[in-house]
């Protein structure tokens, strides 16, 4: 049976790696002011 | 920030993560793609939670004119922003294998997407360029102004007819066992991860209004 892992996997992605992304961008502000 | 709430965070979220993949159920005809579930309401919870920090802190602004609030509103707007775009990017993830395509024009998907692009023209606006207080009395305005979508969200699947309305309705106590744990903590973890945020976008913020001699 078709089990959408893919589906689930995309997700978490796209989540984690906008997350991620923000906190890489605004640590690196922080540290530069 | 506080460092020990930004470990603490990411403690809690891999907790979180590994309760979703490992422990929850599968939820049969759904299996992987119900698990979406966890990462999209807890999304939309702390989103919108957050645009409900904007409007406090836009009437605090409009009382006080402490510009304190301004940063608050400007920090949870950001992240209100980008929980509600993961919000409409995981949703069609999720619809593509359920519905069959990605994304239909129904009441609740439309007041939000109405409420994404109304918090794109409020950063539009924050950045045109005039001055700093200014700026800040209307963004509060809006802030106050666009959270009147959320209730809309909210009641949208009642007032619209009911046979455009395609999105799952059953609650939580109709849901499997073993289903209300693992999304109840996801809740907790996801508005944790806000807070953890929203303390380090204030911090920044506040860091760029003293460089420009604002506070």
């Amino acid at each position: 049976m078709y089990n959408y892992l893919e589906y689930f996997l995309a997700a978490f992605l796209v989540v984690f790696t906008v997350i991620l992304v923000w906190f890489v961008l605004n640590i690196k502000k922080l540290k530069n002011l | 920030m506080n460092l020990s709430l930004f470990i603490l965070s990411i403690i809690i979220m891999v907790c979180n993560l590994v309760w979703i993949i490992f422990l929850t159920p599968m939820v049969p005809d759904q299996e992987w793609a119900q698990k979406i579930f966890y990462l999209h309401v807890p999304l939309a919870w702390s989103g919108f939670l957050s645009y409900f920090l904007v409007m406090l802190s836009g009437l605090g602004y409009l009382f006080s004119r402490n510009l304190q609030y301004d940063r608050i509103g400007h920090a949870a707007a950001e992240i209100g922003t980008i929980f509600t775009g993961l919000v409409l990017l995981t949703g069609p993830i999720w619809a593509t294998p359920i519905w069959g395509k990605p994304w239909i024009w129904e009441p609740r998907l439309i007041t939000t997407l109405v409420l994404f692009v109304i918090y794109a023209g409020y950063f539009i606006l924050r950045n045109v360029g005039i001055y700093r207080q200014r700026v800040a009395l209307i963004s509060a305005i809006i802030g106050i102004i666009a959270f009147l979508d959320i209730p809309i969200i909210f009641t949208s699947v009642n007032f619209w007819a009911a046979e455009i309305q395609s999105h799952p309705q059953m609650g939580m106590s109709k849901q499997p066992s073993g289903i209300l744990s693992p999304f109840l903590f996801s809740l907790f973890a996801f508005t944790n991860l806000m807070f953890t945020m929203l303390f380090l976008k204030m911090k920044v913020l506040y860091l760029e209004d003293k460089e420009k001699n604002y506070v």
